[in-house]
């Protein structure tokens, strides 16, 4: 059943056994695993079921620090959430994800490999993936190398919205409330469990809401946001007490690592190959997980209103051979280049976080600032694997890379671009000093709230989140049922 | 050095893409003329890989 919240007076009474925050991803596969055990559940969407900028302008928050980010468009507020708008790419973890012990100062994932590996399949299955050879090498050919090989992805097609819509509207185990906004999430007395949660829509009208167990699976800044903004029985917020709330966002960088020219011969049926990090060069280097791209320029590509202006530019700049001088006016690049970029793992690092701003959105709830920032060993490994990449790339006479320069001199900022991956600020710690949840994913010191999403990752990997995040969702899923 | 500048020049003209000739005027200078000491410093960063003002070439591609 879909309820619109603006519409309705007041929201049915049930004795629900969950009610989960957020219908992205991870809330509706939730939603209808649980529901599949027969569990009665609440699903609440702040947005609608299409976009708005009613809802889309809760996102609405500030960038401080030197790192450029863009809240209110990396993200979808409506049913369905960012996967209306994802590009479908699909890694596994590997091993090595699980191995790393410590990193600046923090511990990584208290759950080992297998513990993930098991919901796989089912990962696979909700993303519409072949079941068999699941994940290839696209385009790219084998290297003589222990540093890099092919990268391996699967692509999905599918966005939750338009899969799952005629599924919630007809289970009758599953309640989705759209227009319904998570405002509020009250303790009982002993602050040890949660009482009920606030629900508001957009005509000035909430309600508290009562179930047996509470999930928030809004997205990484916005769990955190919730959090923190549940202050009036704990002037922290809740699940603070380590002030780690909002700590460690991480990203996977997207840096431009250089130029490259292409062995013809080499190149002759692709115009693109991505290579990745091997298990032993990451753990020898002690470098992420790092995804290295090569892509030749097939068309000119230039955006917004002045794109006509900027393709005669390209043009002209680019016939005259004067591109590299000119780069001051308008960065771009001809066809026929070759760039170099990537997908790099961030670390975790305190340093990087949300917090709340004293500026409330309609809803009364504080916006959030970004302060997205690099550490020591992200500088690092971005480095280290660039310079060895390019050298794979000569050796095995793919090409030849010129290197950006801020990566051979280390006195150059590296400016790392996005890829809209926001994972890390409610992290999943064995103990409550290092992070918010515990190996299954409850707020540590709140027995019956949970986190599910990229917002629990205690550290980024290399590979895209999605599909690791439903993977820890239908951990949580059968915790929940066996358990809670 | 006059071996490394040949063997930049063969390499980079080999190549397929129009990127390298501004490249190369880059790295070598337009004058062929100019003593050596106007080119950039070459490091080796690998076992058989060296880097020129950004570029990672082999130890075959600099004839040396």
């Amino acid at each position: 059943m879909i309820i619109d919240f603006n519409q309705t007076k007041a929201l049915p009474k049930k004795n629900y056994e969950y009610c989960i925050c957020g219908a992205g991803a991870a809330g509706i596969a939730l939603a209808l695993e649980l529901a599949s055990h027969g569990k009665q559940v609440a699903l609440f969407e702040g947005g609608d079921t299409e976009y708005t900028q009613e809802s889309q302008s809760i996102y609405n928050g500030y960038v401080i620090g030197e790192n450029q980010y863009w809240l209110d468009i990396l993200r979808l507020r409506f049913l369905g959430g960012t996967t209306n708008h994802w590009a479908g790419r699909c890694r596994p973890y590997t091993k090595f994800d699980f191995s790393l012990k410590e990193i600046n100062g923090l511990p990584g994932w208290p759950i080992n490999y297998n513990d993930m590996a098991q919901y796989l399949p089912k990962a696979i299955d909700i993303l519409d993936l072949p079941k068999v050879n699941t994940f290839k090498n696209h385009e790219t050919p084998e290297i003589q190398s222990d540093r890099f090989e092919p990268d391996i992805y699967a692509m999905s097609k599918v966005r939750f919205k338009d899969k799952f819509s005629s599924e919630l509207k007809k289970n009758d185990k599953v309640d989705l409330f759209i227009n319904a906004n998570l405002i509020d999430i009250q303790l009982y007395e002993n602050f040890t469990a949660v009482k009920s949660i606030k629900i508001a829509n957009y005509n000035d009208s909430s309600e508290n809401v009562q179930a047996n167990n509470y999930i928030l699976a809004m997205g990484a800044i916005e769990n955190a946001r919730l959090l923190l903004n549940a202050n009036s029985q704990l002037p922290a917020g809740i699940g603070n007490q380590s002030d780690m709330v909002g700590k460690c966002f991480m990203e996977h960088f997207n840096v431009r690592m250089g130029d490259f020219v292409a062995n013809s011969e080499k190149w002759q049926s692709t115009n693109s190959m991505g290579f990745f990090t091997t298990q032993d060069f990451a753990r020898k280097n002690q470098t992420g997980m790092n995804n290295i791209t090569f892509g030749m320029i097939g068309n000119l590509k230039a955006y917004g209103r002045t794109a006509e202006l900027k393709k005669l530019f390209n043009r002209l700049s680019c016939s005259l051979g004067i591109t590299d001088h000119v780069q001051f006016l308008y960065s771009h690049d001809c066809v026929g280049d070759g760039i170099v970029t990537s997908l790099c793992e961030q670390f975790p690092n305190k340093s990087s976080y949300v917090a709340l701003t004293n500026e409330s959105d309609r809803l009364g709830l504080k916006r959030i600032k970004l302060n997205w920032q690099l550490s020591e060993a992200d500088m690092y490994s971005i480095r280290t694997s660039a310079v060895s990449m390019a050298e794979e790339f000569a050796q095995n006479n793919l090409g030849r890379v010129k290197l950006s320069s801020f990566i051979t001199n280390e006195s150059e900022k590296i400016p790392v671009t996005h890829h809209a991956h926001q994972m890390g600020t409610t992290r999943m710690s064995s103990s409550e000093k290092d992070g918010v949840v515990d190996e299954n994913c409850k707020v540590h010191g709140i027995k019956n709230l949970y986190i599910a999403g990229s917002s629990v990752f205690p550290t980024g990997g290399g590979g895209n989140p999605t599909m690791p995040l439903l993977q820890l969702t239908f951990r949580l899923a059968e915790h929940l049922i066996n358990n809670a | 050095m006059q071996n490394t500048k040949r063997s930049l020049i063969k390499f980079f003209f080999l190549s397929s893409t129009a990127l390298p000739v501004f490249n190369l005027l880059g790295i070598l200078g337009s004058d062929n003329s100019k003593p050596d000491k106007n080119l950039p410093a070459i490091k080796q960063i690998g076992k058989d890989c060296f880097l020129i003002d950004g570029w990672v070439l082999t130890r075959n591609d600099l004839n040396i």
